[in-house]
């Protein structure tokens, strides 16, 4: 097959450039790799990668600027590596325009349907109109046209903040949307600090939407980077 | 800076107080006593008041004289009677000066209206001496006593005031625990006393140059000086009265008491929180130096037997040399987290970085890497309905929580679920982990959190070594958040619970 999808892997250490791309041609991606930014840099300008995989820790330039420079002129899904711990990094790199991050150390498992996310996205750009038509993942169900959110063909009341929140979540799906993104996008604030109005939201819509709210199946916290809506597609 | 601002708003809290105060006095506050530190000049000088008194006194004793000598011819009733009235007036007028002023009128008046001839003086009559002296003597006795009595009367309502007031003071700062407080009370109180509002500098903060500054006092405990307390305005009640004055100095130094108390106490418990810190990265080091090199070991051994032998290996064989590879490097994994975790509680509670995170969300957080980990094992978790928004560091609530459920999964040894329970208790949040296994060894209860290492006993083999190190980095973290962390065996069911709560607020701001 000549139309592999292509793999960018950033990364100065040797053995998790290896596993990545033992793990990864195994389930048929073609790979390439860099050791340091630059060279990742006039890769992706040559290459055009399908999905980079950005480690943030590079020997030679940060991470961040890395992913500063590729996106004045790429729109290549990026899925940064980080370390536990350092939420800030991760809240950064998503505000540069990374596409998503994984933690460090992470399983194989998690990786591919990272990767499987973020092509999906590439694939179908969001549409940053109003979306229309339904909305199914597990047993949560959204009708764009009637504005109507259900679980197990219930109805649940959502207020229109509410719905907002739960609708963009959605439309991101399998991606992690930052605190401050959200906000920017249902309430127009631009970089607030304060972001408890969101989290109180977030809590009410997980106890309508969840049986569990100690155990979300459909909307998971990443606690200090932002929500995630659950790919069960994945 | 800061200080400056804090000061500021605690000045206008104050006045507003103060203002409450004043309007409360009539009614509800305790009235303070005069200033009586002028009573010798009151003793030389006559007051109306007293004077009408001590006259209409002396009517009515004429009036009776009068009356009795009237009825009977031989009267010896007269100077007793002027007696009578001399000890009264003696006793219900302040000083010597009335009561002599009225032992002179009596005498005359005895002589003029009594002494034949009546209506006339006469002050020859024989024994006329005798009784006017007596008179004058009964009344100054009696002045004296009275005095006397009226001074110490005074002197013990000065004692008892002074009393109540500390009391009181005293009282209000056993309720309080910081600096803060402690000077917002004492400020308050001087107010009260000094009828003006008093306020604290601390050192190294001027006193307002451009106010004219009535009182002064130090607030020091031998060389240690705290502050400066200030009354800045000029009409304030002790700077007439040396009573006030003295009782505004003792409630200065119970002050400068209470906070010296408060920094010992809090020179303690950064000394506590120090070695605590410094045990724990201890025996951290120590767990590390031991327990690192045996996983290490394993999987150096295990890739190396695959390197070298593959091909002689069985699958099966090579499957369970990878299998444990990947067990080791899980727990290296976790013993590494933990030292992260310790890197960032090392500089003690103040390093700590807390923002309010919802409780359920950093619980769903643990239980996901928890069920990653762990995909055979059960957990069940209840959070309450409420909302709850606490102050703290998630990733590293979250190590507490995955630690003692780890703990729990290695230990319980049962196919049940570790249950994790969050409940609302006012005040503070508590997190129950618990299994139901064989529950803890009681022996060690009380060593538990104490990082000693692992019991010699145990397997060393698997890959639940280095669980104390676990449990005592738990409790730094706990305590790095002003929480509490406990364990006890279970009445009912069997098993061990694990519980530790996180104070809901932020406590008050150190010094």
């Amino acid at each position: 097959m000549n139309n592999k999808t292509t793999l960018l892997i950033v990364e100065d250490d040797k053995a998790i450039v290896h596993f990545i791309s033992s793990i990864l041609s195994v389930n048929e991606y073609r790979t390439l790799y860099a050791g340091t930014g630059r060279e990742a840099i006039s890769l992706i300008a040559s290459y055009r990668p399908d999905v980079v995989l950005l480690d943030l820790g590079l020997p030679d330039i940060d991470g961040l600027d890395v992913l500063k420079t590729v996106r004045q002129w790429s729109e290549v899904p990026i899925i940064v590596v980080s370390a536990r711990g350092r939420e800030q990094e991760k809240v950064q790199a998503l505000d540069l325009g990374a596409d998503d991050y994984i933690t460090k150390p992470f399983g194989t498992a998690e990786l591919l349907a990272r990767i499987r996310t973020a092509l999906r996205h590439s694939m179908r750009p969001e549409a940053t109109n109003m979306p229309t038509g339904r909305f199914k993942t597990g047993e949560l169900e959204i009708d764009f046209d009637r504005r109507l959110v259900m679980v197990e063909g219930r109805d649940v009341h959502l207020t229109q903040i509410e719905y907002k929140i739960v609708t963009l979540i959605a439309q991101h799906i399998g991606r992690v949307l930052t605190y401050d993104y959200i906000i920017q996008q249902i309430w127009g604030i631009h970089h607030t600090k304060d972001n408890q109005i969101l989290r109180v939201n977030m809590a009410n819509i997980r106890r309508k939407l969840e049986k569990n709210p100690a155990e979300p199946r459909y909307i998971l916290t990443e606690v200090g980077v932002g929500y995630r809506m659950v790919d069960d597609t994945n | 800076m800061k200080y400056n601002i804090r000061m500021t708003t605690m000045r206008k809290e104050m006045n507003r107080k103060l203002q409450k105060i004043r309007s409360d006095a009539p009614h509800g506050g305790e009235p303070l006593p005069e200033a009586e530190d002028d009573r010798l000049w009151r003793k030389c000088k006559l007051e109306w008041r007293p004077l009408l008194k001590s006259f209409a006194v002396l009517m009515l004793a004429t009036g009776a004289a009068a009356l009795l000598d009237s009825y009977f011819v031989e009267n010896n009733n007269v100077s007793i009677i002027y007696t009578l009235a001399i000890v009264v007036v003696a006793s219900i007028t302040p000083g010597y000066i009335y009561g002599i002023i009225a032992s002179i009128i009596s005498v005359i008046g005895v002589n003029y209206f009594f002494a034949e001839p009546k209506f006339g003086f006469n002050f020859t009559q024989t024994g006329y001496p005798i009784t006017f002296a007596s008179l004058l003597v009964v009344s100054i006795i009696m002045s004296t006593l009275m005095t006397r009595y009226r001074e110490a009367a005074h002197v013990a309502r000065l004692r008892e005031m002074r009393t109540k007031a500390l009391y009181a003071l005293t009282n209000e700062f056993l309720a309080a625990d910081d600096a803060d407080s402690y000077v917002r009370i004492a400020c308050e109180h001087l107010s009260r006393v000094c009828e003006a509002q008093a306020c604290y500098a601390p050192v190294g903060e001027a006193l307002p140059a451009n106010v004219p500054v009535c009182i002064t006092l130090p607030v020091e405990i031998r060389e240690h000086k705290f502050g400066t307390i200030y009354v800045p305005e000029q009409t304030c009640a002790a700077a007439t009265s040396e009573n006030l004055f003295v009782l505004m100095k003792m409630i200065v130094s119970q002050l400068a008491l209470a906070l010296e108390r408060n920094r010992l106490i809090q020179e303690h418990r950064r000394a506590q929180l120090q070695a605590e810190a410094e045990k724990m990265r201890g025996n951290l080091l120590r767990a590390v130096s031991h327990d690192l090199r045996t996983p290490l070991t394993s999987i150096q051994g295990a890739s190396a037997t695959i390197l070298e032998s593959g091909e002689q290996l069985g699958a099966e064989v090579s499957l369970q040399l990878v299998e444990d590879i990947h067990e080791n490097s899980q727990w290296l994994i976790r013993m590494v987290e933990n030292l992260l975790s310790v890197t960032k509680i090392s500089d003690g509670p103040a390093a700590v970085k807390k923002e309010p995170e919802v409780v359920e969300e950093v619980v769903a957080q643990a239980v996901g890497q928890l069920r990653k980990r762990f995909p055979e094992k059960g957990i069940q978790v209840r959070v309450p309905d409420d909302i709850l928004l606490i102050p703290m560091d998630a990733t590293l609530i979250e190590q507490v929580l995955i630690n003692l459920v780890e703990n729990a999964f290695f230990h319980a040894d049962t196919a049940q679920a570790v249950e994790i329970t969050v409940r609302d208790m006012g005040g503070d949040v508590a997190f129950e982990i618990r299994d139901h296994g064989a529950g803890l060894d009681p022996l060690r209860l009380d060593t538990l959190f104490e990082g000693t290492g692992t019991n010699p006993q145990e397997a060393s083999g698997d890959a639940h070594r280095g669980m104390g190190i676990g449990l005592s980095i738990c409790r730094a973290i706990v305590h790095a958040h002003k929480g509490t962390i406990r364990a006890w065996n279970a009445a009912e069911g069997g098993g061990a619970i694990f519980e530790f709560t996180l104070p809901k607020e932020e406590a008050g701001h150190e010094q």
